[in-house]
């Protein structure tokens, strides 16, 4: 190879090593803050299913007071039911005992009392008509109620991560191809009395890495 | 060239390298000083970014101890301490009413020792007077403004460990560029060229110039934290005073936390709330350019854009609405809340067909997620809930616009009545949707030809014809068939009260006929039902077939029209908000309208009609005496009975039997793959001539295989029990008999003939004592009479003799 050619030759593998340093040098910068962001991602999933189990927590802990509640109330309520049975029975009996009926009433009243004190406590339109307490629609609105406050999902954030993941990878392998490409370039530029055929190779293989590495970075770039 | 001018040329080259060879080695050993320099700032702030990361962690776990004792805290003091106060005070009530003196103090004196047991009963929250606390307040300071706190400082932690953290990868980035710059001043050194020895080094040595000044740059900018102001702590503040809806001073506070921040680090979060309270608040032209910023900030909270697609929506800018929510659905597509405050945008907007397609994709979503919920277990109900939500928005939303109101959402609507009418057919389609979705109607298969008269309301009233208190409702019903779900939901002032449903299967032979229901509850003998616009749908089968409405008036207020002006469109969700209901009051004048109270009973004011609503309701007999009574036609659904009923099962056959994310209708949806069959792998599982290798358990004796050859069956003479000759051997009663253990010798059979009563010796000093007896001991030894010194039976106790002769 002439002396001309092997210069010029020199100069240009130059020029491309310092493109490429800087090129892999953005490139690993970018692939960084891509990472950073997928981080990001997966803290928000994290955050999302905290905020799920959290709700769905403390919704069920107050929901079921409110539960206990309806049951002190359904304890008076049916004692209250009985007792009115009685009083009714003594009532319309052949011989009425006047006793008796005073008795059953005061206690009927008493009952009453109680039973309408403890059904101020707990929201009353989960009682359903036979007499039980809906448990799981009371948590459903508490939890629906939550769920337009805050953030319950974590699928979406998981899926964001995932995607800057994938591109992150893709940075990873466009970074080894140009180290690749670097390898060749700098084995041309140091090694002395480099068979020419050789060199040839490591030069054409070097350029064609590079563009393959670069291509990869700019395609995943965003 | 001539041999001199060539010579020359080369000196001077060679002296070039040489400097330049001189220059690199300066710049490879200045890398190597920045390089250890650089490398003990990122360890620097590594470890800085792990004691932040440490210190969010610590915050985190601390708010949700507080949040959960704190709930706690709430469960006691109201859910146990203040209910025993009430229920003490009613009965004061009572027997002060009643003259009991003794109750009177009985009942004082428990009251009064109940308060004492929780500071609830502090006079901050607590009214003596009314008998009211002031839940929302006491919730606050016991536990929810340091829960804010925590969480704030959490965050505050994050965003400190994710600065330092940047740090460090900027920093490890700068070590790589200094080795690559390292390397390219190797490359100078190497090269035998100047030009290419130039350029590497010019490339090297630029790198570490921009590399050390990046480096400073980096190391000098300061990392702010949020926890070094008073920020938080306004800001907890602000939430608190939001929650007990004091708006004014609630903004004011966010306002303060926001300038606590300083410009330079503007407070995302705050803005974000502070939108919020704006929003609560109706002031919504604030609240949207505080999401804005919010969303500028970078709060990627995905309720921001539903709020300020709803903000934009009450203030009438619908072009917004709708853009708004198109770019944030594309981000979260499950949203319900999203997407239907996207739907509703684009309803206002005037495109009522594709509003009427995106009301048809909410419902299929929400089926899509019940039927997910209900797979793994989970709550269903929250998603009809949301469905519900819609539909109560849509009927807003319309008599809003059939009203006179001058609110921006009805004047910037241009074709009213058309909108009004689609709001009002989505709304009644989404009802019935969530119903479906309930009920799983869907996997009914057969439609229902049946059909209802229109419904005829009668109210029983109390003597003084003031209070409504039982409302009875009949119509007249055709083509009923047996089995079928007849469910009723009823709604006041547009809001669902479940108390008032009903839901049973048609079990009648009549097909057609008069039926009757009391429609209003019966948990108590004293209800009275609140006023209102009432709403009651019938459905059969998930087919709404008859709608009726009926207003019950407020008899303390004529003058106030049952049904509130439509001016700001609600929540249905914030009404069931149970703290903020009629008897625990706030601080706030803002009350969340009729519907937060329950209905009430007249137990404690002047006219007391317990005594005579008690003989109203009759709770004693179960037997139906009015055949028409809609609960003598119908029976509950058993689930324990018919664990095959559609209503009891989860719902299978919607779901893509490979995919449970998608629909059994979907595209995407293909069959199962077979498994193979564990003893052949060339049969599928379900080829009949696949064999399980597991051995099958032989029928007539568990304990053995199938294959066992003693698995034969039973003889037609069974054996008989050697226990007992009428029982046969496999007979679970034939068992040994028990056999009883004599009662005086634990070791025998109660029929061994040695189980006797042990012999009681008797008392050799006493006859009438047994040897046993502890009094059985040896009579005290007698003096001697004659010389009290001898016992009685010594030889030597004998009467003195005579010694002297007798005097004459």
């Amino acid at each position: 190879m002439n002396k001309w050619f092997s210069d010029h030759l020199n100069t240009v593998i130059a020029f491309t090593i310092s493109i490429l340093t800087l090129f892999s040098g953005l490139l690993g910068w970018h692939m960084g803050n891509i990472s950073g962001d997928a981080s990001g991602a997966y803290a928000l999933a994290q955050r999302a299913e905290l905020n799920a189990q959290k709700v769905i927590s403390t919704n069920t802990m107050n929901a079921y007071e409110n539960h206990r509640a309806f049951l002190e109330y359904k304890n008076y309520f049916d004692q209250y039911k009985l007792v009115s049975s009685q009083l009714d029975q003594a009532k319309k009996a052949d011989s009425i005992d006047q006793a008796l009926v005073t008795e059953l009433t005061s206690q009927r009243d008493e009952l009453q009392l109680l039973y309408l004190a403890s059904l101020k406590l707990f929201p009353n339109r989960f009682i359903n008509r036979d007499g039980t307490y809906d448990l799981q629609g009371q948590i459903g609105q508490m939890i629906a109620s939550d769920k337009r406050k805050f953030d319950m999902n974590p699928d979406p954030h998981m899926e964001e991560g995932k995607q800057y993941e994938v591109q992150a990878r893709n940075m990873q392998i466009a970074l080894i191809i140009l180290a690749v490409s670097l390898f060749c370039f700098a084995i041309v530029s140091t090694v002395q009395n480099l068979k020419q055929p050789l060199m040839l190779i490591m030069i054409a293989l070097g350029y064609i890495t590079t563009i393959a590495g670069m291509a990869m970075g700019i395609l995943y770039w965003n | 060239m001539t041999e001199q001018t060539k010579t020359e040329k080369a000196t001077a080259e060679d002296k070039f390298m040489s400097r330049l060879n001189v220059t690199v080695a300066i710049i490879v050993a200045v890398i190597a000083l920045l390089g250890s320099f650089i490398t003990k700032i990122e360890s620097d702030a590594s470890t800085a970014a792990d004691i932040a990361g440490n210190e969010e962690q610590k915050a985190y776990y601390d708010s949700i101890g507080a949040e959960i004792n704190g709930a706690a805290d709430i469960n006691y003091s109201f859910g146990t301490v203040y209910q025993l106060w009430y229920r003490y005070d009613v009965q004061l009530q009572a027997a002060t009413k009643q003259g009991d003196k003794n109750a009177i103090q009985t009942f004082t004196a428990l009251r009064d020792s109940v308060a004492k047991t929780s500071a609830l009963f502090d006079s901050k929250y607590f009214d003596a007077n009314t008998g009211q606390v002031n839940l929302v307040r006491y919730k606050a300071d016991q536990y929810g403004t340091r829960v804010y706190t925590l969480q704030e400082e959490q965050q505050a932690a994050a965003d400190v460990s994710s600065a330092w953290s940047e740090k460090s990868s900027t920093y490890v980035l700068q070590l790589t560029l200094l080795a690559v710059a390292g390397f390219l001043l190797g490359l100078a050194l190497m090269s035998q060229h100047k030009i290419p020895s130039l350029i590497f080094a010019v490339s090297g040595i630029a790198l570490v110039v921009i590399i050390t000044v990046w480096a400073y740059a980096v190391f000098q900018a300061p990392i702010f934290d949020l926890r070094q102001t008073k920020a938080i702590s306004y800001f907890a503040e602000a939430s608190s005073l939001g929650d007990q809806k004091n708006w004014k001073e609630s903004l004011d506070m966010f306002t303060k936390a926001i300038d606590a921040a300083g410009p330079n680090h503007p407070y995302g979060h705050a803005y974000l709330q502070r939108a919020r309270v704006y929003a609560d608040s109706g002031q919504f032209e604030s609240a949207i350019k505080d999401f804005q910023t919010a969303s500028q900030l970078g709060n990627n909270d995905p309720t921001l854009n539903a709020s300020l697609v709803w903000a934009y929506f009450q203030t009438g800018d619908f072009k917004n609405a709708v853009a708004a929510g198109t770019e944030a659905i594309q981000d979260a597509p499950d949203d319900l809340w999203l997407q239907q405050q996207l739907d509703l945008a684009i309803l206002a907007s005037g495109d009522t067909k594709t509003a009427s397609n995106q009301y048809q994709k909410l419902l299929d979503l929400a089926t899509q997620q019940v039927t997910k919920q209900r797979q793994l277990g989970g709550n269903s109900s929250q998603t009809w809930w949301l469905i519900d939500e819609a539909a109560f928005q849509l009927d807003d939303f319309a008599k809003l616009l059939q009203s006179n109101s001058t609110a921006p959402i009805k004047t910037k609507v241009t074709n009213p009545n058309a909108i009004s009418k689609t709001a009002q057919d989505i709304a009644s389609t989404l009802r019935t949707g969530s119903i479906a979705l309930q009920y799983n109607t869907t996997a009914v298969s057969t439609a229902s030809n049946a059909t209802i008269g229109k419904t005829d309301f009668e109210f029983a009233k109390t003597p003084d014809d003031k209070y409504v208190y039982k409302v009875d409702m009949k119509f007249s019903y055709n083509a009923f068939e047996t089995g079928q779900m007849i469910i009723i939901k009823a709604y006041r002032n547009g809001v669902q009260d479940p108390s008032w449903s009903f839901n049973e299967r048609w079990s009648s032979a009549n097909k057609a006929g008069q039926a009757s229901l009391t429609i209003s509850p019966s948990y108590s003998s004293v209800y009275i039902v609140p006023p209102g616009l009432y709403s009651v749908d019938i459905y059969i089968n998930g087919q709404m077939l008859q709608r009726g409405e009926f207003t019950v008036d407020d008899p303390n207020n004529s003058n106030v029209v049952s049904t509130p002006e439509v001016t700001v469109m609600n929540d249905m969700l914030d009404q069931f908000d149970f703290y903020a209901a009629g008897f625990a009051f706030t601080d706030s004048a803002d009350s969340n309208g009729d519907y937060a109270a329950d209905p009430t009973f007249v137990l404690n004011t002047d006219a007391d009609y317990s005594a005579t609503l008690n003989d109203a309701y009759d709770f004693t007999t179960n037997d139906c005496s009015d055949p028409n009574n809609l609960t003598c036609s119908t029976a509950a659904i058993d689930c324990n009975a018919t664990p095959d009923d559609p209503y009891c099962q989860q719902s299978t056959s919607s779901v893509c039997a490979s995919d449970s994310t998608l629909s059994a209708n979907d595209p995407n949806c293909t069959a199962p793959t077979p498994q193979a069959c564990e003893s052949n792998p060339a049969l599928s599982s379900d080829d009949p001539n696949c064999v399980s290798s597991t051995p099958q358990a032989c029928e007539y004796d568990p304990s053995l295989s199938s294959t066992d050859p003693n698995c034969i069956a039973p003889t037609s003479n069974p054996k008989a029990c050697q226990y007992n000759p009428n029982l046969t051997a496999s007979d679970p009663n034939c068992v040994p008999p028990t056999v009883e253990a004599c009662q005086y010798d634990p070791n025998l059979t109660a029929s061994d003939l040695n189980c006797v009563p042990p012999t009681v010796e008797a008392c050799q000093y006493d006859p009438t004592l047994t040897a046993s007896d502890p009094n059985c001991v040896p009579p005290a030894p007698q003096a001697c009479e004659y010389d009290p010194s001898l016992n009685a039976d010594d030889p030597n106790c004998v009467p003195p003799t005579a010694t002297e002769s007798p005097t004459p």
